[in-house]
């Protein structure tokens, strides 16, 4: 796999953050289908009801992997109380917020199992971690 | 960016994704009057802390979250045990015949209480959807001995303008119209919250008081020499209705499950627990209903008041500070009155933040096992 690869994403974000990260992908050359409001699943719903105040919206479309990595690590180290799930499905990642984790710790949910980085530790090289994930560190 | 909040119901401590401002005891009193959009999210994590000293549904969920906590501490498994998970579902899982959840119920009677207190000019500019209202225009604005005021209009728009918050109130405008809506609905959604069964309760009670009090015969009125009129009638109804739908239960405020249950020997709880029995017996003799009238009508400005100056959360984090929770019936507690419960507000704080630290651990390891659970499940 390149960085050019395209993948398929399903970010769900705050709907009052949805924008901004909207504007991003789509400048970083992302095919993004319409966002349309997030409803939680039941499993998911304490996870997230603990965000509370706002509505929650998902942008889905397909963007080079490369640039989506570039994109959740500067959201793993923007986050200032919380941290990312990143997950691979069988559809591509599937990205989001949660209070779950502590401030730039980032949850790698693969078909292994899941991996804890945490940003703020000295060594963590949270790029390498989100490339080996994808399989982006295998040579062809 | 629309700043965001949290508020942690184990620890009663709040979260706001924003910078350090120093704190103003007049926050809580009259938040329109300042220009900082934190204070909208601060007002209203605030009356989530309010809802949980108060609501007997919301006192019991935190009971069984901490009770999960110890259990978690003990054992290691991060799984809801049989009691909070049935409570979880009961607080997220929509009605299948009202069509919203004790969830939504909760959020709504909070977004009520922020359209209510910070006005619909602070509030009409945080909906780009709502644009084509200025929030000054005439059918957003009426007049009350001079004075403006919002109207129903500007009141209905607001509420109705997101799901989550939009489906209970929507259920008492269709039984109550508009201007009734505004007197009941905060009255029967605070005692719906003590029941064990707040949906059904709320709908029980919006029906039994459908043309009940003839409030929407009535031209004009100011809601806050209603809601004194009202209240007694409202509680009552509300009472019978539970005992009704969940089979001769009756309605339990916060305050009873805290001082009844293991919350009673938690650090942050049993704190407040002692500043509620102070409250309680302080205010009674000068409100009629005392604390009970304050926590179900945060919106008027004198129950505000007392709430504000007797419990605040206690820790209000930023990205790069905090506030603490002393206020002024805090510092007589302790101070003038000895109460050994009665925290120092910087020992208050810390104990808050370790058990957020606490429980986020737990909801780590949860999130954990959920996803071990999803692929063992399809593996």
């Amino acid at each position: 796999m390149s960085e050019d690869q395209l993948v398929h994403f399903k970010w769900i974000a705050f709907a009052s953050e949805a924008p901004a990260l909207q504007t991003a992908l789509a400048d970083g050359g992302a095919n993004l289908e319409p966002p349309t409001p997030y409803k939680p699943s039941g499993e998911e719903l304490d996870e997230f009801a603990h965000a509370g105040f706002e509505p929650l919206t998902l942008l889905a479309g397909a963007v080079a992997i490369g640039f989506l990595i570039d994109r959740a690590v500067i959201a793993i180290k923007d986050l200032k109380h919380g941290g990312l799930v990143v997950e691979q499905t069988a559809d591509g990642l599937k990205l989001h917020e949660t209070s779950a984790l502590p401030r730039g710790v980032a949850l790698f949910v693969g078909p292994n199992g899941t991996e804890r980085f945490d940003s703020s530790k000295p060594g963590v090289n949270i790029v390498d971690a989100m490339k080996s994930l994808v399989g982006l560190d295998k040579k062809p | 960016m629309s700043p965001v909040g949290r508020f942690t119901r184990p620890s009663l401590s709040i979260e706001l994704d924003g910078d350090h401002f120093p704190f103003d005891d007049n926050y809580l009193y009259g938040p329109a009057a300042y220009d900082e959009p934190l204070l909208r999210v601060y007002v209203h994590e605030v009356l989530h802390f309010w809802q949980t000293l108060s609501q007997g549904f919301l006192a019991a969920l935190a009971l069984g979250e901490w009770q999960q906590l110890l259990e978690f501490e003990r054992t290691g498994s991060a799984e809801p045990q049989e009691e909070l998970q049935a409570a979880l579902s009961l607080f997220y899982e929509p009605d299948p015949v009202l069509g919203f959840s004790t969830w939504n119920l909760y959020e709504a009677l909070c977004r009520f209480w922020d359209v209510h207190i910070l006005g619909p000019r602070k509030l009409f500019p945080v909906h780009p959807e709502l644009d084509m209202y200025p929030p000054d225009s005439p059918p957003l604005v009426r007049y009350v001995d001079g004075l403006p005021q919002y109207s129903s209009l500007a009141f209905d728009l607001l509420m109705g303008v997101e799901d989550h918050y939009a489906a209970p109130y929507r259920v008492g405008l269709e039984r109550w119209g508009s201007p009734a809506s505004v007197i009941l609905f905060p009255l029967v959604g605070y005692f719906a919250l003590q029941s064990p069964i707040p949906v059904l309760v709320f709908a029980d009670a919006v029906d039994q008081l459908a043309g009940a009090l003839e409030l929407d015969k009535e031209p004009s009125f100011v809601i806050h020499d209603v809601w004194p009129q009202v209240f007694e009638v409202v509680a009552a109804t509300c009472a019978e209705s539970c005992q009704r739908v969940c089979q001769g239960a009756h309605l339990v405020t916060g305050r009873s499950i805290i001082a009844q249950s293991p919350l009673a020997d938690h650090p942050v709880y049993a704190h407040y627990l002692a500043l509620l029995n102070a409250a309680a017996e302080t205010w009674k003799p000068t409100i009629p209903s005392g604390l009970e009238y304050c926590f179900a009508l945060p919106g008027d400005p004198n129950s505000r008041q007392r709430l504000a100056n007797a419990f605040r959360p206690p820790v209000t984090r930023f990205y790069d500070g905090y506030w603490t929770g002393e206020t002024m019936l805090s510092f007589s507690a302790r101070v003038l009155g000895g109460v050994a419960e009665v925290q120092t507000d910087t020992d208050l704080a810390e104990m808050a933040d370790d058990i957020d630290r606490r429980f986020r651990a737990m909801r780590e390891a949860g999130l954990v096992a959920r996803y071990a659970r999803q692929r063992s499940a399809s593996s």
